[in-house]
């Protein structure tokens, strides 16, 4: 079937539209959820050691309460490894963390999830050994557990975190972290 | 109390400053030459002999570093220290078992998500600028021992092609472990320069026999006497595994002439 440029451009824009209506849908209900679970603080900040961000992470993470038991939570999280490159520039490595996990309990929490890690990193080009980046994706997943008392505002976790680096080098990995709720 | 911790606090600042003072007498004008081990040497993010582990060691003020040479099935130099490439990246099996065609996308396993590569000797000293301004060690590494003699005349001769073709003959040192590499690499070329990297008795009649400049022994093989002895006979001294600050100082007040380290920061900083 032929389609013409304009046709092209209005059914492009009518995806985009689709996206963005589906996306509005998607906030709106998470902001429902949010309104519903603000007692229970909803948000997270963290400090993770090892875990998707690597050799660790701050980590945001928005909490959204399904019922009692069950809640969702989206993560995103920023490290680093070199921050000064081999040219002894100020030139860091960028690793961003996304990840999005189910949770089972009250005070005693297990979860499940996986995600993406986007890498932004320097290396030294093969060619003429200037300094270079590339970008990359690499899956993760975790399962672990988590703990928090009600009253408290302080949230202690350990994962099982491993990653598929580049999309095909499966390593093990784990994490410890610390969060404070607010 | 408080002045007590003002006192305490005043002695860990004025320790912590306080600079070293060495009074180096040794065959290399009385001068230490500050190599890394390996470019960064172990426990750097950067995984040793990667090109961005030996960049930046030069980066760093260094005078040189030493590298582990090994060579692919189709004679190719490539730096990389262990016998697998298993230990170390998302390969298998070994160097010479695979042309360089089959490696070249080969990954460093650490750090997380850098994918850092092997490196080909060829490329890395293409990239080195200043190349002649500095000093390399070259530990030849020869794991295809089921093979005949063939194979490490070959990876001898693309060594000392190496060092004509980037005219490097006054600034490498080749470490050979034996008669025979040390041999062979002599009736190639006899202007390459040797360290004898064995055990101290065997290196220094390795020395003595081949009249080569110096021997390579390891941190914990080192002591005074030893030194002393092989100064006076004219042989130099290079030493590896410092991989602390107090080996690091340890290794300039033993008058070494060469010291591979772990620290490179450390020991570039305390030489300044």
């Amino acid at each position: 079937m032929y389609i013409s440029g304009m046709e092209r451009t209005i059914l492009k824009a009518f995806q985009l539209k689709n996206l963005f209506t589906f996306l509005i849908f998607i906030f709106t209900l998470m902001d429902g959820y949010s309104q519903n679970s603000t007692a229970l603080r909803a948000n997270i900040v963290s400090i993770e050691v090892g875990g998707p961000g690597g050799y660790g992470a701050l980590n945001y993470e928005r909490i959204i309460t399904i019922d009692e038991q069950f809640s969702l939570g989206g993560k995103i999280g920023f490290s680093t490894v070199q921050v000064i490159d081999f040219t002894q520039k100020f030139n860091p490595d960028l690793l961003i963390p996304l990840s999005i996990s189910v949770y089972y309990g009250k005070t005693h929490k297990v979860h499940l999830g996986f995600g993406q890690t986007i890498s932004n990193t320097v290396y030294a080009d093969q060619f003429n050994g200037k300094p270079s980046r590339r970008t990359s994706f690499h899956t993760h997943f975790n399962i672990g557990y988590r703990y928090q008392k009600q009253e408290n505002r302080f949230i202690y976790g350990i994962s099982y975190s491993p990653i598929i680096e580049f999309q095909k080098i499966f390593k093990h990995w784990g994490s410890i972290m610390i969060g404070y709720t607010f | 109390m408080r002045i007590t911790l003002l006192f305490i606090g005043l002695t860990v600042v004025f320790l912590s400053c306080q600079k070293n003072d060495f009074n180096i007498s040794n065959l290399n004008g009385n001068k230490i030459t500050v190599l890394g081990h390996g470019g960064m040497g172990i426990g750097h993010s950067y995984p040793m002999n990667s090109q961005e582990s030996i960049l930046n060691c030069l980066n760093l003020g260094t005078d040189g570093t030493e590298i582990d040479v090994q060579m692919t099935k189709d004679g190719v130099l490539v730096a990389y220290h262990d016998e697998t490439l298993d230990t170390k990246t998302n390969s298998t099996g070994k160097i010479h078992e695979k042309t360089w065609d089959e490696i070249s996308d080969v990954q460093y396993t650490t750090p997380h998500f850098n994918g850092y590569r092997l490196v080909r000797l060829e490329s890395l000293f293409q990239n080195i600028e200043h190349l002649k301004e500095y000093i390399f060690f070259l530990d030849l590494k020869n794991f295809n021992t089921a093979s005949d003699t063939s194979y490490y005349a070959t990876m001898l001769t693309e060594v000392n092609n190496l060092i004509v073709e980037f005219d490097l003959l006054d600034n490498i040192y080749v470490e050979s472990k034996n008669e025979g590499s040390i041999a062979a690499l002599q009736s190639i070329n006899s202007k390459i320069q040797h360290f004898a990297y064995a055990e101290y008795e065997k290196a220094l009649q390795l020395a003595e026999e081949h009249k080569i400049v110096g021997i390579t022994l390891p941190f914990d093989e080192l002591t005074e006497e030893r030194i002393t002895l092989l100064h006076e006979k004219g042989i130099m001294v290079a030493t590896f595994n410092t991989h602390s600050k107090k080996r690091n100082i340890r290794a300039v007040q033993f008058n070494v002439d060469f010291i591979q380290t772990d620290k490179v920061k450390h020991l570039v900083k305390i030489l300044e």
